[in-house]
């Protein structure tokens, strides 16, 4: 009896780890062209004064202003309040930092985890015969 | 198996019980992976933290901007020191040892991963230590990304820095000792 729970424990497991995925940190300093879009994921404006503008929950970038919930910090790196937006022009740079999968590292971290745990299952299996 | 046996290898089942169990748990989370919240250079407006061996001189500084051939700082205001609070351009090729915080990577370890009691906590970043900083252009580009410049200064911005901490100072590689 104990012996199929390891076994159940191993597959229940094995199908765990087989659903997980391993991500990595992209971060990327974006164009600042002419296109509109949505940034989703961190964003951090640096604007043409030396301040910068931190907006967790990403941004919308469109033609005259680029809008989002921010904190911004003077040359000083002092905080100087929140934000609602930046004029688009003020903007000189802007980055954005976000996660993706990581194909090989999601192999590694899944194949080998269902090895270890398929032999100590067996061992387990084995000794409670 | 005989009862003794069996009793003898008791411990070594709840052993091996204990460590699958750990490792389903560490299963039970859909991504592993770097806490994108967590990380300062995500959380912060400042350029990452260096330690910079000059040879005749150690120092702790942010890092401002990265031009082709130097590094541009905030040296950290502890009055040890010679620059302290100042800005500076640091030749590449006058810095034997970098230390850079937050450049190096995560440690994804794979065994604290799998043998975690419950969700594995996210990967801690890692610094990057290197010694020869201008040999290395895909080091050189992380670093200005790192920065809090990564669009460099222009004369504006430094005037601005400048006015802020001070005039900038450049490092004197004939005042630092050879490699």
């Amino acid at each position: 009896m104990r012996s199929v729970a390891a076994v159940s424990a191993v597959l229940l497991m094995g199908a765990g780890v087989s659903c997980m995925s391993v991500t990595a940190l992209r971060h990327e300093r974006l164009e600042l062209d002419d296109a509109p879009r949505v940034i989703r994921s961190s964003v951090k404006a640096h604007l043409a004064d030396g301040s910068t503008v931190l907006f967790p929950d990403g941004v919308t970038i469109e033609q005259e202003q680029v809008t989002g919930d921010g904190d911004r910090y003077d040359i000083r790196l002092s905080p100087v309040g929140s934000v609602s937006g930046v004029a688009r022009d003020s903007v000189i740079a802007i980055e954005s930092f976000d996660t993706e999968i990581d194909p090989d590292r999601t192999f590694e971290y899944s194949v080998l985890p269902s090895l270890i745990a398929v032999a100590v299952g067996i061992a387990a299996g084995l000794s409670f015969r | 198996m005989t009862a003794r046996e069996m009793t003898m290898s008791r411990p070594a089942s709840q052993l091996a019980f204990a460590g699958l169990l750990s490792a389903l748990m560490s299963a039970c989370i859909p991504y592993y992976g770097p806490d994108v919240n967590e990380f300062a250079p995500v959380t912060r407006p400042a350029g990452i933290a260096a330690v910079l061996d000059l040879g005749s001189d150690t120092l702790r500084a942010e890092i401002l901007a990265l031009d082709d051939d130097a590094l541009i700082v905030l040296v950290d205001r502890t009055p040890q020191y010679a620059m302290a609070g100042r800005l500076a351009r640091i030749p590449l090729t006058g810095i034997h040892t970098a230390q850079f915080m937050n450049a190096g990577g995560f440690d994804y370890s794979f065994w604290a991963f799998t043998f975690a009691w419950g969700p594995p906590d996210p990967p801690d970043p890692l610094p990057l230590v290197i010694q020869d900083v201008a040999a290395d252009p895909a080091i050189h580009e992380r670093l200005r990304l790192l920065s809090r410049y990564p669009q460099g200064l222009d004369a504006g911005l430094l005037v601005r820095l400048e006015g802020v901490y001070g005039e900038m100072e450049t490092v004197d590689l004939d005042a630092i000792s050879p490699r």
